[in-house]
């Protein structure tokens, strides 16, 4: 059985292929960084797979996919966590295969094109970086990825062009996340998946670069196999690596989620870690020279290290005898870590960010927990509709602006609703409800001007506020003081009380309260309200339920938060 | 010569001892990353099966004061509700009807408007007092009693409940084309 199947697929001489490859010098820790990439590699692919299984690229539904993989997922939120924390582990590993290689003088002659390869994988895995920040479509995603393809319009020429074809058309929007998942999920893996076999297939050609002190002999003498010596290595390296990831995700919970992408906000865009440097070059070029910050400093340094092996011909492979290159890979990283270091300090030493960034979190997290009711059909940030303080607002704005006025904007042909229902609006209604604040460009003229005394108008007031929060026990000295002062000011003319009294004028029961106000707006001309002299529309069909309770709630938290400052 | 071999035998047996050892290792190593990478996979790929991913509201559903009925006249009233799915909500659609009863003891009965034949939606006859399904002509009394046709069974009730002056209910749909009233 094991003789028919190996006849027909091969698979131990496959195997030996693979893994009898002799090591020369032997097995040393120095080379696990290659193998270690890989392994965050085929992380990086299975976690992705995963989670395309729950991603949508659109504008409307991007942010809502991933809260919905975050939030509602069994284990959603390591999976995200994981692919998130395996671009920094790629980049990690990445810059240390690089030193290993520099330090080695692997990159050298006949290795030349293992090296270029290694470098164009490295800007493909920035590649990935860079597409994947804007995926979730949220504001931090939205905003760090304008500044990268703004960037790439500055390129001369072609750079308009370019940044509508990445971009895909003139403004962010639908096109630019299927075009950047495209980007992510099958152009970079099919990239980086060719290189690496080439750059595979090379390195096997050429074998390692060992340690540039043994002789010829000495090394051979202590060639090993690559299985299991090397790769026992490599898959302890493998674990610390997988290990530590772990650990970063347990720790910060998973990868953040910012609010979703609104363009109308002006939120502070930071990349991913690891493009902080090229950000913060950005800074030292202003106007005209920006180009040179952002695009030919850049290139230059991608081009020096692409032609490395070919400007480094010393004959020694020792690091000392290569001190030039040894000495600008130091400056260039030491250039790197310096420009990060920067950008981070006068991030965190700037209060106006600071608070932006606490801003920022305090939206996510409101996004998040409004997303638990589920987002609306628009998408994005519609999941602020949810909230009914947003909302509230929003339907304020946009059905009773037209007459009524409230905080400075809006028309002035019925009463104010700034502060309305508070204390002193009540105050201001009963010494002139006929001004034009009140209900003086209304048909409402029955209401009589009352000159009290301060005393029994503060207390007038207070009993009317009362009814809005606890109807039915009311403090009863209050309650009977309330009672004398519409008796003798002949409220009961109009008002109805506790059953009693006229019916031309709003019931004073309840007066103020959600159920009170909910009703004057669902339908202003009943009796209970304004009667024959209302002229406000009735609501209970051009709003929904729902609507109209946002609405309640908007105007009684105003109500509420200047009752709270009065004290 | 014999000690010789049995050195070499030696040397090569310690040897493999420790390249075994190294495999062993590796082996085990491995797997047990790849074990604790594929839980989260695995719960992450199938969890929408074992959750609930497109809903609509569960519980009772709103038709109205009982104000506007009158006793012992069917009223026709749309069922509106709101569609989750995954993340998204959808704003309240017409997802049915049912016809409101209230007889004279103000007890109310609530009948889908589907009929338990085929799906067709029932009328209120006013002229003969009856429910009829314009389909097939199955022809119902006030009760839902079938009277006449092919429907196997009477029309489906629905649970309603009253709360503050307003009638719910609970909307269901059930198997057609059977006698007995089962939930589809």
């Amino acid at each position: 059985m094991k003789r028919w199947l190996e006849d027909r697929l091969g698979i131990s001489t496959l195997f030996s292929f693979f893994m009898d490859e002799p090591v020369e010098g032997g097995a040393k820790w120095s080379y696990v960084f290659g193998s270690a990439l890989i392994f965050v590699f085929v992380m990086q692919v299975v976690s992705g797979v995963m989670l395309a299984t729950g991603y949508s690229a659109s504008a409307t539904d991007a942010w809502g996919s991933v809260y919905y993989i975050q939030h509602k997922t069994f284990s959603g939120w390591f999976v995200r966590g994981m692919h998130n924390i395996g671009s920094s582990a790629m980049i990690v590993l990445a810059v240390l295969h690089m030193a290993q290689i520099l330090i080695y003088g692997a990159y050298r002659k006949p290795r030349e094109l293992n090296w270029i390869t290694g470098v164009f994988m490295l800007f493909m895995v920035f590649g990935f970086g860079l597409t994947g920040y804007l995926l979730p479509w949220d504001q931090k995603g939205f905003w760090a990825t304008q500044v990268a393809t703004s960037i790439m319009g500055l390129s001369p020429v072609i750079g308009e062009f370019l940044k509508e074809v990445i971009q895909g058309g003139n403004d962010y929007g639908n096109l630019t996340l299927t075009r950047f998942y495209s980007f992510h999920v099958f152009f970079l893996p099919a990239g980086l998946m060719t290189f690496m076999a080439i750059h595979i297939y090379l390195f096997r050609r050429h074998g390692v670069t060992p340690h540039w002190k043994p002789s010829k002999l000495e090394l051979k003498k202590k060639t090993q196999p690559f299985w299991p010596d090397q790769l026992f290595k490599d898959v302890v390296v493998a674990v610390i690596v997988f290990i530590s990831m772990v650990m970063v995700v347990w720790y910060r919970g998973g990868a953040e989620l910012q609010s979703p992408a609104d363009p109308s906000s002006n939120y502070l865009a930071r990349p991913e870690w690891y493009f902080l440097f090229l950000f913060q070059l950005l800074k030292y070029f202003e106007g005209e020279l920006e180009v040179v910050g952002a695009i030919i400093i850049p290139s230059i340094v991608a081009a020096l290290v692409i032609s490395l092996p070919f400007i480094d011909r010393v004959k020694s492979r020792s690091p000392f005898k290569r001190l030039p290159v040894m000495g600008c890979f130091g400056a260039v990283l030491a250039g790197v870590i310096f420009l990060t270091a920067m950008s981070v300090i006068s991030d965190s030493g700037d209060e106006r960010i600071v608070e932006q960034g606490e801003e920022s979190e305090k939206m996510a997290h409101m996004a998040v927990e409004l997303a638990e009711h589920g987002i609306p059909p628009q998408g994005g940030t519609s999941v602020f509709k949810n909230d009914p303080l947003y909302s509230g607002e929003q339907l304020l704005r946009q059905h009773c602006l037209a007459c009524h006025n409230f905080e400075g904007s809006g028309g002035n042909s019925s009463p104010d609703l700034t502060a309305y229902n508070t204390k002193p609006w009540l105050v201001g209604f009963f010494a002139d409800p006929n001004a034009p604040k009140y209900y003086g460009k209304t048909n409402i003229d029955i209401m009589p001007e009352y000159d009290l005394e301060e005393e029994e108008l503060s207390d007038l007031v207070d009993f009317l506020l009362a009814q809005a929060e606890n109807g039915e026990n009311i403090d009863p000295e209050l309650k009977e003081t309330g009672e004398i002062l519409l008796e003798e000011n002949g409220c009961y003319n109009c008002h109805t009380f506790d059953g009693m009294g006229g019916d031309t004028a709003p019931v004073l029961e309840n007066f103020a309260s959600d159920k009170w106000l909910r009703g004057l707006i669902e339908d202003p001309g009943r009796k209970e309200y304004f009667g024959q002299l209302n002229t406000m529309p009735a609501f209970k069909d051009k709003l929904s339920k729902q609507e109209i309770d946002n609405l309640v709630f908007f105007l009684q938290d105003k109500r509420k938060k200047q009752l709270k400052t009065e004290f | 010569m014999k000690k010789q071999i049995c050195v070499e035998e030696t040397e090569l047996h310690t040897n493999n001892g420790r390249r075994n050892f190294l495999k062993i290792c590796s082996v085990v190593l491995s797997s047990l990353i790849g074990i604790a990478y594929a839980v989260p996979l695995i719960r992450t790929f199938i969890s929408p099966a074992l959750q609930q991913t497109v809903s609509g509201s569960t519980g009772l559903l709103e038709l109205g004061s009982i104000s506007n009925c009158q006793v012992n006249v069917p009223m026709n009233v749309k069922i509106v509700d709101a569609k989750t799915d995954a993340w998204t909500k959808f704003p309240p659609t017409e997802i049915g009807a049912v016809w409101i009863i209230m007889n004279k003891d103000m007890k109310f009965t609530a009948f889908t408007s589907i009929c338990p034949h085929l799906g067709c939606g029932i009328n209120w006859d006013e002229n003969s007092g009856k429910f009829i399904c314009p389909c097939h002509d199955s022809i119902f009394d006030i009760e839902g009693r079938v009277l006449s046709g092919p429907s196997p069974r009477g029309m489906d009730t629905l649970e309603t409940v009253v709360i503050d002056g307003k009638i719910f209910v609970k909307y269901q749909k059930m198997r057609l084309g059977v006698s007995d009233k089962v939930p589809a």
